[in-house]
């Protein structure tokens, strides 16, 4: 496994990781639906945990083992983030009935 | 996970695995209903838990199809079908301005991907596989010169469990009126 | 009495100015203000302490109480070191200082209690005595100075006090008005007391007086030949400043508008003590004067022309502080008249004699003001010898030394300033002595017949006073009283310090009743001598015509005097209601503000238009298009791009947030490639 390969290469991997954070950074800005930015939020940090383990792959030793290490806890603080999330985004949807992102622009232009 | 793959197979599913990966996201970039961007994000899951295996993480394969593509996509689910709206809303997925405004994001993609391209990485030698026994090993380490994370990681457990309290304090509904109301409701609404 | 003690006498006063100061701000929010009795005890009695402190160390002086010594020297710090300016911060008490210092201390004390009386009622009575003590202080730093700085500090202390007390009563915008161009007048001179300070210490290297003095009476013929401009400079400069502050012509017409203030504060700053200020520091700096006989011409000259001036001036006015105020104009004339001739201890005398006559002549005004509730037209007064009998004896007294009759002290100074007058000792290409001796013999008739005039129509004419005024005449109070008297007296007999008549005169020695002569003559006499010698006339030696002189000057005071009753006996043609304006109108009223308009046409007006092309030029075009460019620029770049930036939509601040993310990285990586 750990031997050159063509295509699967280090860089390809960060490559994949970082087109996989763009889509779900365009997601999160340009979607109107509230689930869907949040979907995108969770892409991106899945995309940074694939960097993580991809980087994890090019190091040595123990600093290869804190490369699957942090995920783990991005993992955690994700789940975290993402109930709390949900919890604020049902109350949104209550207050002004509508899962319309546009609709919390009270901000004065 | 699959310790004894050759390069060509590992390649050919690496390929396989990028692609759905990225298909998937796409999918969730554009889906109309909420309900189907979350079953694709679900399988971008399971294609990026695949990839980990192949880049010698095992645990962490594991434990993203357990964790993230298992709980967390089904409270995401689940909260999606309660507010029961995703159907009733026809949001429009772009409208001419979200387009404009996409290169943004982009941009800032594109730059991230060519810095990324231009690394000089290159797979070490000294590469420990992520089994579960040494990663353990390394973040409940007590002694030794290297501390491990056993604090952190019973902190992360708090985290979680404010994180659900507070969430469901949030969500809760009439969370200052009294417990009697409902009853005299009822009471009145029997009358 | 010895040196470590001369700084108590401006202490002392400084001390009471701070005390009723602090009284004053403590009780300026109830209405009737800190207590007066305590106000007025420190107010008067620190000045008395000074003066008692200023007899001790006079007395030293002389051989009493201690050994004789030239001078009492105490340097209190040192003020400036360096660059080859070695300044201490030094009182000295000589001969010349002690002189003034007596009668400055001394008058002084006595019209801070004549203060009490007329000033007890005014609720800003304690913030008055505060400025008066601060006056007070500063004059006795003027003459205590013993370095030109020091002088100065003095000379820029009166100028303040004088503003903030001629403007004291500050709410009327016209005593306000009047302070403001007292001010301005006095920084005027004062400009030309620095130009010719700073010429003087490049000429000696110093500004200490007794170096000075050393420089020039130690000085060969050679060194005075070429720096003969620069010493004519130097006087004249300071002349200027001498001219503001003792109001000579060009810079003399803030005098009477100064009599604004209260009468205390005519009476002890604009007649016994600031305006004397000129004279004094012209007799310090003498030895600078005499090796210039320009600038003594022009002392001279100025000093003529002002004391005819102010004779005429004082003589159509209808208020009477103002006649007074034009007298003392006309009397600081002959002052200096007396400096620029070369007899400087003859125009000290009459600095001397005149803080008493004029203070005592003023102070009965006060009273007859006071008692008449605050009527000045002399043309509404009449017929009250009765009424004011002290203040009566009070101008009587006075009146008859300032018009020169005998033997009261004006008669003796002012024989003395027209002795030296015909003596000659002022060139201007030709002998202008026989001239000038006549100008001045007839303004002093003038004198005479103005001064008569006032007396005629306050006391000695029918009465004009209202009748309803008349039946409720306040009567003088005992504070007031005092010094009424005591000035009165002194009017009459401060002459005889100095009696100049001629030797073997009934019996009086040779020189032996010129006190004063004697006491001046180690300070002022040097200059005095190089004088003499230059002009080939020995000072004092004037023997024949000291009789002539003498009998002269009495004649056409006495005439001047009848002629004074007779012309007003009967009062002034007619009598105008109350309230009218006292401002002289016709001939006499373009010669009172003859040099007022001048000054109004040659110098205030082309500032005023200066000043309005600056406003229209700078103010309104530059500044307020800058000003304009600015804010509109603002305004373009916040309520316009910046505006633009912020979008209330999520999403759009979002994006925005990239972008900005994405150039900044962009940035970083073409930066560092």
């Amino acid at each position: 496994m750990a031997t050159e390969t063509i295509l699967m290469t280090p860089a390809a991997v960060q490559v994949l990781a970082a087109m996989l954070f763009g889509i779900g950074l365009t997601t999160a800005v340009i979607r109107r639906n509230i689930f869907v930015v949040l979907m995108g939020v969770e892409l991106m940090l899945n995309a940074v945990n694939l960097s993580f383990i991809g980087f994890s792959r090019t190091l040595a030793g123990d600093a290869s083992l804190l490369g699957q290490l942090a995920p783990l806890f991005t993992i955690a603080i994700a789940a975290a983030e993402a109930c709390v999330g949900l919890a604020m985004v049902i109350l949104l949807v209550r207050g002004k009935d509508t899962i319309d992102a546009d609709a919390f622009s009270a901000m004065k232009e | 996970m699959f310790p004894e793959l050759n390069t060509t197979l590992a390649n050919v599913y690496f390929a396989g695995l990028a692609i759905s990966a990225l298909c998937c996201a796409v999918g969730v970039l554009a889906s109309r209903h909420p309900l189907n961007a979350a079953v694709l994000l679900i399988g971008a899951m399971l294609a990026l838990s695949g990839i980990y295996a192949l880049l010698d993480a095992p645990f962490m394969a594991v434990v993203q199809v357990l964790v993230y593509a298992g709980a967390v996509m089904m409270l995401v689910i689940f909260v999606i079908m309660v507010l029961n709206r995703a159907r009733e809303d026809k949001l429009p997925r772009f409208d001419a301005w979200s387009v404009a405004t996409a290169a943004a994001p982009l941009a800032l993609t594109a730059l991230l991907a060519l810095t990324m391209a231009k690394l000089p990485l290159a797979p070490a030698a000294g590469a420990v596989r992520g089994e579960p026994e040494p990663i353990a090993a390394r973040m409940f380490a007590m002694s030794g010169e290297v501390g491990g994370w056993w604090l952190l990681f019973v902190a992360v457990g708090v985290t979680l469990l404010v994180a659900v309290v507070g969430a469901v304090l949030l969500a809760k509904r009439n969370l200052d009126t009294p417990a009697e109301e409902p009853v005299k409701e009822e009471a009145g609404h029997g009358h | 009495m010895d040196s470590t003690l001369l700084w108590l006498i401006p202490a002392l006063p400084l001390f009471g100015a701070i005390l009723n100061g602090s009284l004053s701000l403590a009780g300026s929010k109830d209405g009737y203000g800190p207590p007066r009795g305590i106000v007025a005890t420190f107010a008067v009695l620190m000045p008395a302490i000074s003066f008692a402190l200023s007899i001790a160390a006079a007395a030293r002086l002389g051989g009493f109480g201690g050994e004789a010594a030239p001078a009492l020297r105490q340097d209190l710090f040192t003020w400036f070191a360096g660059d080859g300016l070695n300044l201490s911060f030094g009182l000295s008490i000589d001969r010349l200082s002690s002189l003034m210092l007596l009668f400055v201390t001394g008058i002084g004390t006595l019209i801070h209690l004549y203060s009490v009386g007329y000033m007890g009622e005014d609720r800003g009575f304690a913030r008055f005595m505060s400025y008066m003590n601060l006056f007070m202080t500063a004059m006795i730093i003027l003459v205590m100075g013993s370095s030109l700085p020091v002088t100065f500090l003095g000379w820029e202390g009166v100028g303040l006090c004088s503003y903030l007390l001629i403007g004291f009563w500050h709410k009327t915008p016209e005593y306000a008005d009047a302070a403001r161009k007292a001010f301005i007048y006095n920084r005027v001179g004062d400009l030309g007391f620095l130009l010719g300070a700073f010429a003087l210490f490049q000429i000696t290297g110093s500004l200490d007086y007794a170096a000075i003095s050393e420089w020039f009476r130690t000085a060969d013929a050679s060194a005075l030949a070429s720096s003969h401009g620069l010493i004519t400079a130097a006087c004249i400069l300071i002349f200027l400043g001498c001219a503001g502050k003792s109001a000579q012509i060009p810079l003399q017409a803030w005098l009477p508008d100064a009599m604004a203030g209260p009468t205390p504060v005519s009476a002890l700053i604009h007649a016994a003590t600031m305006v004397t200020a000129g004279v004094y520091l012209v007799a310090r700096l003498s030895d600078a004067f005499v090796c210039s006989p320009e600038a003594m011409a022009v002392v001279f000259v100025i000093g003529c022309a002002t004391a005819v001036w102010g004779a005429v001036a004082g003589l159509v006015q209808n208020d009477v502080k103002k006649a007074l105020a034009y007298s003392t104009v006309s009397q600081l004339g002959f002052m200096f008249m007396a400096a620029g001739c070369g007899a400087f201890d003859v125009a000290l005398f009459h600095v001397f004699t005149h803080a008493f006559f004029k203070a005592a002549l003023f102070l009965s005004a006060g009273a007859v003001i006071h008692g008449l509730h605050h009527e000045q037209d002399m043309r509404r007064m009449g017929g009250l010898r009765k009424n004011l009998p002290i203040a009566y004896l009070a101008m009587f007294y006075g009146w008859w030394a300032i018009t020169g009759l005998p033997f009261a002290a004006g008669f003796f100074s002012k024989d003395l300033i027209l002795e030296h007058a015909f003596a000659g000792h002022v060139h201007l290409g030709f002998n202008i002595a026989p001239l000038v001796g006549a100008i001045a013999l007839v303004t002093a008739g003038l004198t005479a017949v103005y001064m008569t005039r006032v007396i005629t129509l306050v006391f000695w004419s029918p009465s004009r006073v209202d009748p309803e005024v008349k039946a409720h005449i306040h009567g003088t109070p005992i504070t007031m009283a005092i010094p009424l008297l005591v000035l009165g007296v002194g009017s009459l007999i401060a002459g005889f310090v100095w009696v100049g008549l001629p030797m073997g005169w009934m019996g009086v020695p040779e020189n032996g009743m010129a006190f004063l002569a004697n006491w001046l003559s180690p300070v002022v006499g040097p200059a005095q001598e190089v004088l003499a010698k230059a002009s080939g006339v020995e000072h004092g030696d004037h023997n024949a015509m000291a009789w002539t002189v003498a009998g002269l000057g009495t004649l056409i005071a006495a005439f001047g005097s009848f002629l004074g009753w007779w012309i007003w006996r009967k009062g002034p043609k007619t009598v105008p209601a109350a309230g009218t304006s006292t401002a002289p109108t016709g001939f006499g009223g373009g010669w009172t503000f003859g040099f007022d308009t001048a000054a109004s046409w040659l110098v205030v007006k082309p500032i005023m238009i200066v000043a309005y092309g600056l406003y229209w030029v700078v103010e309104l075009a530059i500044l307020g298009v800058a000003g304009w460019l600015v804010s509109a620029g603002s305004r373009a770049l916040g309520d316009g791009y910046a505006l633009a930036l912020q979008r209330s939509r999520l999403r759009t601040s979002l994006a925005l947030a990239m972008l900005g993310l994405a150039a900044a990285i962009a940035a970083l990586l073409f930066a560092v490639k």
